[in-house]
């Protein structure tokens, strides 16, 4: 927690050095409002005092309008002073807000894609909204609040402590015991923070889960247990909402009383000292006034504490992020690699997860440029790790990858990622018109060039049947094509890149029997042409046709050869499988 | 808009009803509690005249003594009153919320599939959360600040004009500037809060849409580009926040000049009075603590609005869900489906997709009691929405559908999804545990029985690997397990719940193929005895049906056992058949 909040301050700090003048010009500014507010008492004082000992009001007519001329001066100086303040704040706040939501964008995706896998996109949105937000809460704390109140309790310290020394000491009794019960209290009502905060969350699960099962709930008529149940959960949110709440009117309470204790025994105090002729009219009103500042402004201090701290609790979560090194990142040095043949070899590469799950042991495969390779296998056999290790979306952890002789780890992730096209099974598009996906893989494309690619894809059918072709909106991750829909675009985007090596990964999973067939008849003439292919498939019929197959089981190769020398291998696995597949088809 | 604030504002009324003891006992302790505190300066007034003209003596402290303790009766009482006013209001207000939230998820579940498939998760969870949170916020406003703001007010008003008409003038015309101003300014700030409201959402897309995104980003080297497209809308964003904190920054010291004149004017004038023996010290002190009183109000009340207009804002989301009236419901005496064999017949039914995408058009079809059918066709042939129609998540637009001579239209939803099954191609679990997930399918079955159907599934072997066996939580949406681990659950569940009709759709296809042999071998279990539709691309997971239906553009081209249909030449079975043989028999 304190590494972060440490981490939190750093960035934040940076942000107000970068802003210097208008962060100390706003500083400034505050102080002399403040303490401009502060002067103004002292000539209520005076008014005051004039008021009640004037033996003749007409004689003292223009003194006191002088003194309100005065009072209006110093006003005047606190309202330029809080505006000057505020325009400053708004000027450093905002540019800052948009430096750190700029910070936060460049590092989350300079990340591995490991992170993302184990994150979910909605909260790392909000993480980064919330660090820059926490920072406008934080600078407004400091500013309105804490800076304020500092200056506020030690000029009337000072004053008092100086000519009333005895209302200072009660002053500073109530103070005390203030700060200590609102620190005892804050403690102690962390757990129930917590507690309330976790069962919030768990509440918001349980909802948004059974929106998600929302056909279940349906089919299996079960609408009366899911409200029973979400009721019950409701039920124990809101008890322990109340009696959060509950505590806080008992702590109010009490500092209540101690306001009322303190108010009442000043002014008993008060009677006594201006019988006593040591105290006048006008200094019982300046006391009065003083405390009234203070009163107000403790009176929201244990609230500013909790946005202070709820401020840094949200802060924290993108600071951890912060706080997490990049993982994949380009070598000091890494060269760019330059005129790519398309040579790919894994030697004796190995791959174990975090967790020690190890999927690939000593993995050697050489595939000379222009070949086009089949990967097979059961799933969890390692087929697509492979993939991801040459685009170096994990890096190995033992062994090498090489592209045309070159480790991949030792050039540059950009070169690296320009002489290769995926086409993953469940392509995600951008939440963009269709013809900004298409160009995606290759931004300077002309309009004809993208839809030269959508016609050989066979995307062009189906974008002219849109309402708004070409410019048609997808949706979020693509949601509004189908899945077929979605991996002919992912192919369009691979045809305009037109990249040296080309990857595969169940590229037409999601197409109906007719639509695999014309697109795999697209990806023969076009797409392949002078390639390096690796194509992973479950469907056998998909690949046969390849130059050479490999079978994976258990992140090695179990067979390597044409899919006539492996069929021919009556014990193989590739023949195991190739007669599951065939089974329903063959015996008619 | 207007309507969905009502909605809005009777459904909250409601509740408030619902909890009138307590609401209204909060609603008087308020009032008395402000009153209490107004009635104070009232006392501190005396307290200073009697300072001012006395001579200084030890009577007059005694008086002085008794203005204390006056002053801390009343201080005492408000303090009781404020307290009562506070645990009333935690109390219904809390219990509010919570049947407003219980309420809202009923209103939500009733609506129809289709509904869902137009509305995003997160925003149905946010509009629930908010709409019940906006009792809360709203209930609390009026408590805590328009209350009192018109307590506050009327008595000041009462209170200036019986001693000093003109400054209740000036307080007057201050308060109409005041109110007029920001009435104004609200209107006028309203479309930039809209414009920002817009920019902010718009960048927050970009950052989730390219976060979804990150591996196209990273492979296609898309990085600086979208660091630059990221900071475009950044930054139109921080220029609109500016100009609207700016804009705020105007009002305010607008506002401040008022409060500034007020005061001025006060002191000015009393001056005046004073010197004409009509105001005194106290006097003085008692109007200066009602303006400092009525300032801080009307300070924050521009905020207050801000929140009250947010609050109505966030509560309409839900107020026009609560306005659009639940697509399918049971028609009023709708009986109990009784079934007997499982007979299904679909006469003449029609089905227009939005009105206007015909899918279905006269489409008949009967299966008989413990048949078996297998539907084929391209995608976009209308084939899962004969089972949508079946399971009734939509309705027809013409015709009829019949289980066992009993239409689908006259019986209740409850009992008509009490007699199939159904095993989607993409099936969604809780995240819950396994166990729970299994036994959705009959609440009342014992572990064992839980036990024997995954086994029967195959899902006893991965489920027994795992580290809590059947107690695993299977994430959100069940992402911790692979899509034929799912359907294996799905199916484990459709053999526990056991009832006389069973529909696939793609039951089979998310699973690799030594799998796949393994739930084919479940499957035949399940359906024993059953009346089965299974819709399926892969030709050869249906042959062994007794009948296989060819759809094509919402009708049926072809209908027959897989022999029959392959014998026909140019058939469309036939042409599918070998085009999926292709690679396979060559």
């Amino acid at each position: 927690m304190q590494r972060h909040t440490n981490i939190t301050f750093s960035y934040y700090i940076t942000q107000l050095l970068d802003h210097k003048k208008t962060f100390f010009a706003a500083i400034c500014c505050v102080c002399t409002a403040v303490v401009a507010g502060l002067i103004a008492p002292l000539y209520y004082k005076d008014f005051f005092d004039i008021i009640s000992t004037a033996e003749n009001p007409a004689q003292e007519v223009t003194k006191l309008h002088g003194l309100v001329f005065v009072i209006l001066g110093f006003h005047a100086i606190g309202w330029v002073s809080w505006r000057i303040a505020a325009f400053c704040a708004a000027y450093f706040q905002t540019e800052s807000m948009k430096h750190l939501s700029a910070r936060s964008f460049e590092y989350i995706h300079k990340h591995a894609s490991v992170f993302f896998n184990n994150t979910f996109v909605g909260s790392l949105v909000k993480k980064v909204n919330r660090f820059g937000t926490s920072f406008e809460s934080v600078t407004d704390n400091i500013l309105w609040e804490f800076l304020p109140l500092l200056i506020e309790i030690t000029v009337i310290s000072v004053y008092l402590s100086y000519s009333q020394p005895l209302f200072f000491g009660i002053v500073c009794v109530w103070l005390v015991l203030f700060c200590v019960c609102n620190i005892v209290f804050l403690r102690y009502k962390v757990q129930f923070d917590e507690a309330q905060a976790k069962l919030d969350s768990k509440a918001t699960g349980i909802l948004a889960d059974s929106f998600t099962n929302h056909e279940n709930i349906t089919l299996f008529s079960a609408c009366v247990r899911e409200k029973q149940y979400y009721t019950a959960t409701q039920d124990t949110v809101y008890s322990l909402r109340r009696k959060r709440w509950n505590l806080d009117t008992w702590f109010d309470v009490v500092q209540y009383f101690l306001t009322i204790v303190v108010e009442c025994a000043i002014f008993y105090y008060g009677v006594n000292y201006w019988v006593k002729g040591i105290l006048s009219l006008g200094d019982l009103v300046l006391i009065q006034t003083y405390l009234f500042m203070i009163f107000r402004k403790m009176g929201s201090f244990s609230r500013v504490m909790r946005w202070w701290y709820e401020a840094l609790a949200n802060a924290k979560e993108m600071a951890e992020i912060f706080d997490t090194p990049h993982t994949i990142i380009d070598r000091v040095g890494a060269q760019s690699l330059a005129e790519v043949h398309g040579d790919v070899s894994l030697d004796n590469v190995c791959f174990t997860y975090e967790d020690g799950k190890s999927i690939l042991n000593n993995f050697t495969l050489n595939i000379p440029a222009g070949q086009k390779v089949g990967l097979v296998g059961p799933s969890g056999a390692g087929k697509s790790t492979v993939i991801k290790l040459l685009l170096r979306l994990f890096d190995a952890t033992g062994g090498v990858v090489q592209i045309d002789g070159q480790d991949v780890s030792s050039i540059t992730q950009n070169s690296l990622h320009d002489c290769m096209s995926l086409v993953p099974q469940d392509p995600i598009l951008f939440h963009r018109s269709i013809i900004e996906n298409i160009r995606y893989g290759k931004p300077e494309a002309t309009n004809e060039e993208v839809i030269e690619a959508a016609k050989a894809a066979h995307c062009h059918e189906f974008i002219t049947g849109l309402s708004d072709g070409y410019t048609t909106l997808v949706g979020e991750r693509g949601v509004k094509l189908s899945g077929g829909e979605r991996q002919r675009v992912a192919i369009a985007r691979a045809i305009l890149r037109d990249a040296p090596i080309l990857l595969l990964d169940e590229a037409t999973s999601a197409l109906d029997s007719e639509s695999e067939m014309l697109i795999q008849r697209a990806l023969e003439t076009v797409l392949v042409q002078g390639k390096t292919v690796i194509a992973i498939a479950h469907r056998l019929s998909s690949i046969s046709s390849m130059d050479r197959i490999i079978v994976m089981e258990s992140g090695g190769i179990v067979e390597d050869g044409s899919h006539h020398e492996l069929l021919s291998n009556a014990d193989g696995l590739y023949n195991q499988l190739w007669n599951i597949q065939v089974g329903g088809f063959a015996h008619q | 808009m207007h309507s969905y604030t009502k909605i809005t504002l009777t459904t909250y009324i409601k509740q408030l009803r619902k909890y009138w003891k307590t609401s209204s006992l909060a609603g008087i302790s308020v009032v008395a509690g402000s009153a209490a505190n107004l009635v104070a300066p009232l006392y501190y007034k005396k307290f200073f005249d009697i300072i001012t003209i006395a001579d200084t003596g030890n009577d007059k402290a005694d008086a002085l003594i008794a203005i204390i303790t006056t002053i801390l009766i009343l201080h005492g009482i408000s303090w009781v009153f404020w307290r009562i006013a506070v645990f009333c209001a935690s109390y219904f207000e809390t219990n509010g919320t919570r049947d407003l939230a219980s309420s809202c998820f009923s209103y939500i579940h009733k609506h129809s599939a289709s509904f869902f498939n137009n509305t995003f998760i997160g925003s149905l969870v946010k509009k629930v959360n908010r709409f019940a949170g906006g009792f809360m916020e709203l209930s609390g406003m009026f408590l805590w600040d328009f209350l009192p703001l018109i307590v506050e007010f009327s008595f000041v008003f009462f209170v200036l004009f019986s001693r000093q008409a003109l400054f209740g003038y000036i307080v007057l015309v201050w308060f109409v500037c005041f109110i007029v101003i920001n009435s104004i300014f609200v209107r006028f700030k309203n479309k930039y809060d809209i414009k920002q409201a817009e920019l902010d959402s718009k960048g927050t897309a970009i950052l989730a849409d390219t976060i979804t995104n990150h591996e196209n980003v990273k492979l296609f080297n898309g990085f600086n580009r979208e660091v630059a497209y990221h900071h475009q809308a950044a930054t139109a964003l921080s220029d609109m926040r500016r100009f609207r904190w700016n804009l705020d920054q105007y009002f305010e010291s607008v506002q401040h000049i008022l409060v500034i004149l007020v005061e001025f004017l006060v002191f000015y004038y009393g001056i005046r009075f004073w010197q004409q023996g009509l105001m005194t010290a106290g006097d003085f002190v008692l109007f200066q603590s009602y303006l400092l009183l009525l300032f801080n109000r009307i300070y924050s009340l521009g905020h207050i609005m801000r929140r009250l207009f947010e609050t109505m804002a966030n509560a309409k989301e839900m107020a026009e869900i609560y306005d659009t009236p639940h697509g399918i419901v049971d028609r009023k005496k709708a009986t109990v489906l009784l079934p007997k064999k499982g007979e299904v017949t679909f006469d003449r039914v029609g089905f227009n997709y939005h009105k206007t995408r015909r899918i279905l058009k006269d489409f008949s079809l009967t299966i008989k009691g413990g048949q078996k059918i297998g539907l084929v066709g391209k995608s976009g042939a209308g084939k899962s929405t004969v089972v949508r129609l079946l399971l009734r998540t939509f309705d027809t637009t013409r015709g009829s559908i019949t289980i066992d001579g009993q239409k689908l239209s006259h019986v209740t939803l409850e009992s008509l999804h009490d007699t199939m099954s159904f095993v989607p191609q993409d099936p969604i679990l809780f995240h819950r545990t396994l166990k729970e997930n299994i036994r959705y399918g009959k609440p009342g079955a014992t572990d064992k029985e839980v036990i024997e159907a995954a086994e029967s599934a195959h899902c006893h072997e991965f489920i027994a690997n795992l580290e809590e066996k059947y107690d695993t939580l299977v994430g959100e949406r069940g992402v911790k397990l692979s899509g034929g681990e799912r359907q294996r659950i799905a199916i484990a569940r459709a053999i526990l719940r056991n009832t006389p009709i069973l529909i696939l759709d793609e039951a089979t296809s998310a699973l690799d193929s030594e799998s796949e042999l393994l739930i084919q071998d479940a499957l035949h279990t399940l359906m024993k005895g059953k009346t089965v539709i299974a819709i399926a691309h892969r030709l050869s997971t249906v042959m062994h049906m007794d009948r296989i239906i060819v759809m094509e553009e919402g009708e049926i081209i072809e209908d027959g056992s897989h022999k029959k249909l392959l014998r026909k030449k140019k058939g469309m079975y036939k042409k599918l058949w070998e085009l999926q043989a292709g690679g396979f028999v060559e």
